[in-house]
């Protein structure tokens, strides 16, 4: 805006504004000088600045003018009326400070809350896996163990959802489920470990099977075990909704009961201990129960009651059948019938002696627990097979 | 010579603010009494310019004090007292602006003030009557960050550098406002007719 005005070079609009309204930075007498010849020179700048001064004119009288003094009495009173109104404010608002310590509070809960949560979601997730055919733990090179005796009632299904029937000699390996065939009861003999009868329309998965282990799951039915006498550091169990039988002793019976409502564990001998199998909301002492002989055990409607056999239901668990003959006569729709064992060796708990001496049965309603029931048990997702 | 002494004259000015500012903070009521004796005529002429003819010219007065008696146990001194107080004043202003935007035809209430004061004939009552409703009514179609540069330039006579230190915005960007807004202004005035014919006759 400083630059010296020529005769030839005409300033814009806006520099005569600054030039008429004598603002512009630098010597103004100069300017005053030089415009005034410019002015003499030019035209068209005279043109100009006669619509500057319109425009210069319009702001000055258009400007409002201050305020009487009336008026500005009256503001003083006003004013001075707030001075005498001093009070020191405060230096946070409560508001804020309540705004920013919940805040923080709740930052601090999550921040400790959150390993709970994740491992909580892990033990859920890893529960709703083992419950969920599909994604039932793979089969590895060495799992499984090889069946001596199938009957022919047995079919197999694998992750792909086939059946098919079940041969002699087949291993038997994780994320297999086994079922009987319609009105046929079908038994499946694993040498030297455990032999499992199949009552009709029952279905079975096989979570983990390998030389130490064998965990099954009932999912519908009914299924008698023999199992024969466990080392040390081997374990043979059978889940049921939430539930888990552990064989302590030798011998026992599995029964799923179609009739009852809720589980059942009766024992005649020996002792069994039932608890809350992988369920991360029922896991606790509470929910581990070792069911003596002449002991009935029973949860229903998320109670769990420790009582003697009923005759009704003691007269159901026959005598045992021999290990290798079928099956199918010792079971009847909702009654099942104990297998003899050989025995297992003495634990300090349960002071099994060499005889068989565990039977107990879990009865387990298929169509009385439905799967937000099951999920409730269960503290994961529905279970969809 | 002038320019040191006026230099001299504002650091003792800016000292004085200073001072009243921490006696406020110390709890001196009074103190604010003090600022609005020194201070109160500038901003009711910035917020009047700002705002143009309104009737709530005293109330904004008022509510920048009440602001700064908020806020001024916050001051720090950081810069200077009037720079801050043109920042409020220019806040407080612009909300009455949007208020009485939405309110519409309520801003023309304060017009009759403006004849009100003016010792001139009837005649030229009217006209600046006219004229005042005819630039509001102008500037009313500019965005409101050229409305406030060309407020404070044109109207309330702040330079460059203050406006710039009272916006927080760099003196070139007060300069590229204004002339969007002055050129607006201008333009739209001359097409309507804005400009007094005989204007140029007074000024001469």
């Amino acid at each position: 805006m400083n630059e010296p005005l020529t005769n030839t070079v005409c300033p814009s609009s806006d520099r005569w504004v600054e030039l008429l309204s004598g603002r512009e930075d630098g010597d103004t007498l100069a300017r005053h000088l030089d415009l005034q010849q410019h002015l003499d020179a030019c035209s068209a700048c005279r043109a100009a600045t006669e619509e500057v001064r319109r425009y210069q004119t319009l702001l000055l009288r258009a400007k409002v003018p201050p305020l009487s003094a009336d008026q500005r009495q009256a503001l003083d009173d006003r004013v001075r009326m707030l001075s005498s109104q001093w009070t020191p404010p405060p230096r946070v608002s409560p508001r804020v400070a309540w705004g920013v310590a919940l805040a923080a509070a709740a930052v601090l809960v999550f921040l400790m809350a959150r390993p709970f949560m994740e491992r909580r979601v892990q033990r859920e997730h890893d529960f709703a896996q083992r419950l969920s055919l599909a994604t039932l733990p793979a089969d590895r090179a060495g799992e499984g163990v090889a069946t001596g005796v199938v009957d022919a009632g047995i079919q197999v299904a694998d992750r792909s959802g086939t059946w098919r029937p079940l041969a002699t000699g087949e291993r038997l390996r994780s994320g297999l489920r086994l079922r009987s065939a319609a009105a046929t009861n079908a038994r499946v003999v694993v040498p030297g470990r455990f032999e499992i009868v199949l009552t009709q329309g029952s279905e079975l998965d096989i979570l983990s099977v390998h030389a130490n282990q064998a965990y099954l799951r009932l999912r519908q039915g009914e299924v008698d075990c023999q199992v024969e006498k466990l080392r040390p550091g081997q374990h043979f169990a059978v889940m049921s909704a939430g539930f888990r039988a552990s064989v302590m002793g030798t011998r026992f019976s599995v029964q799923h009961a179609s009739a009852s409502s809720g589980v059942a564990v009766q024992v005649t001998e020996g002792a069994v201990r039932v608890d809350a199998a992988d369920d991360p909301n029922a896991a606790s002492a509470e929910t581990t129960t070792t069911v003596r002989p002449g002991q009935r055990w029973h949860y229903e409607a998320g109670r769990m009651a420790l009582e003697p056999i009923p005759a009704s239901v003691e007269r159901i668990v026959t005598p045992a059948a021999p290990a290798s003959q079928p099956t199918a006569a010792a079971t009847t729709p909702a009654v099942s019938a104990a297998k003899s064992v050989k025995p297992l060796p003495a634990k300090p708990e349960a002071a099994a002696p060499e005889t068989p001496k565990h039977k107990f049965v879990i009865e387990v309603p298929p169509q009385t627990m439905t799967p937000e029931e099951i999920q409730r048990l269960e503290g994961g997702a529905p279970v969809s097979h | 010579m002038a320019t040191a002494q006026t230099k001299e004259e504002q650091a003792q000015s800016d000292a004085a603010d200073q001072a009243l500012v921490a006696a406020y903070q110390r709890g001196n009521g009074h103190a604010l009494t003090e600022l609005y004796r020194r201070h109160g005529r500038r901003v009711e002429s910035v917020a009047r310019n700002l705002v143009g003819p309104s009737s709530e010219l005293e109330d904004i007065v008022q509510d920048v004090f009440i602001e700064l008696q908020r806020a001024l146990y916050r001051f720090r001194g950081e810069s200077r007292f009037t720079t801050w107080l043109h920042r409020v004043t220019v806040n407080v202003a612009l909300q009455y602006l949007r208020k009485g935007r939405r309110k519409g035809f309520l801003r023309w209430v304060g017009l009759d003030r403006v004849t009100h004061n003016i010792s001139h004939p009837t005649e030229s009552r009217i006209e600046a009557r006219d004229l005042c409703r005819q630039l509001y009514d102008i500037l009313g179609e500019l965005p409101e960050k050229k409305y406030v540069v060309f407020a404070l330039y044109e109207l309330e006579g702040m330079t460059l550098e203050e406006i710039s230190t009272s916006l927080g915005i760099s003196t070139n960007t007060v300069k590229s406002r204004l002339f969007h807004a002055r050129r607006h202004v201008f333009d739209t005035a001359r097409q309507r007719g804005a400009l007094p014919s005989h204007a140029l006759q007074v000024i001469k």
